[in-house]
């Protein structure tokens, strides 16, 4: 009687050992994988692709080595926010109407307030995303002085 | 000594030396690279007030100011000046990068306006000499 009762409680005990070895491993824990769309930095990643369309447009206008560096800079920071949150790859010409040819002056407002976000976002991440974003906001810092 | 400790003592370190650096370059500048010389060096020092207050509100203790530094090249020249003012802002934003990810809040903030301020410098600078391209994709990633 003691052995059997000493028995079952020992199985108990290491099939909820298993189960949180599992659990651990993310196995069996029944967490759905993260909505990217609910992350906190994704208006940040549909800010940075609306700003590559932004350069795209004003490419299509007026084509200029650093506005295609920039370009190209919003590109790579939208790749690396996407991956950092789980999304797909932003694609690099979304579908719908062609915008108007943004001027200068409009780019770099739009720079101005997307460092902002950027700064924001840094200010409130946790340590594993800090970096990624500071860079992101420095690099926005610089576009203005670059857009003649 | 803390991470968090450690890269913003870094920092300073580097402040200090920019600091030091634009006192050098700055007299073979003129005009409007002069004056942004003048710029940069006051941004350093007021990084440096900045970051002495971040290290005594935990009490840790500042590096003590080197009395000079070895320049990484000879400065003779407008040239040469401005080379070793872009070679100072890309320095220095590898030490606020470095220090983003341990600090929080305020300290974050203040890192945060360092690694702005060099980016923003560093195009100012790659645009005088004529660098291209004159923006980077990310401000203070070692290559």
């Amino acid at each position: 009687m003691d052995r059997q009762r000493f028995t079952r409680r020992a199985a108990l005990a290491a099939a909820a050992g298993a189960v949180v070895g599992l659990s651990g491993c993310g196995l069996l824990d029944g967490e759905p994988e993260p909505d990217p769309a609910q992350d906190p930095l994704h208006p940040l990643l549909v800010e940075t692709t609306a700003l590559v369309a932004s350069y795209d447009a004003a490419l299509a206008s007026r084509p200029s080595a650093p506005l295609t560096v920039i370009r190209d800079t919003h590109a790579e920071h939208a790749r690396a926010l996407a991956e950092l949150i789980g999304a797909p790859a932003p694609s690099p010409r979304p579908p719908g109407a062609p915008t108007p040819p943004p001027g200068t002056a409009t780019l770099r407002a739009a720079e101005r307030r997307a460092q902002d976000s950027a700064a924001t976002a840094c200010l409130a991440a946790p340590a594993s995303r800090a970096t990624l974003l500071g860079e992101i906001a420095a690099a926005r810092a610089s576009h203005g002085g670059a857009l003649r | 000594m803390t991470d968090r400790d450690e890269r913003l003592t870094a920092a300073l370190a580097g402040v200090n030396a920019a600091i030091y650096a634009y006192g050098r370059l700055g007299v073979q500048l003129t005009g409007s690279d002069a004056a942004a010389a003048r710029a940069a060096e006051a941004a350093h020092r007021d990084q440096r007030d900045a970051l002495l207050l971040a290290l005594a509100s935990t009490g840790a203790t500042p590096p003590p100011v080197a009395p000079g530094y070895t320049l990484p090249f000879p400065v003779t020249d407008r040239a040469s000046a401005l080379r070793l003012a872009l070679d100072v802002e890309e320095r220095m934003a590898t030490l606020w990068r470095a220090a983003l990810a341990p600090t929080e809040r305020a300290d974050r903030g203040v890192t945060l306006n360092g690694l702005t301020g060099c980016a923003r410098r560093a195009t100012g600078w790659r645009i005088a000499s004529k660098v291209t391209p004159a923006t980077v994709p990310y401000p203070g990633r070692p290559a």
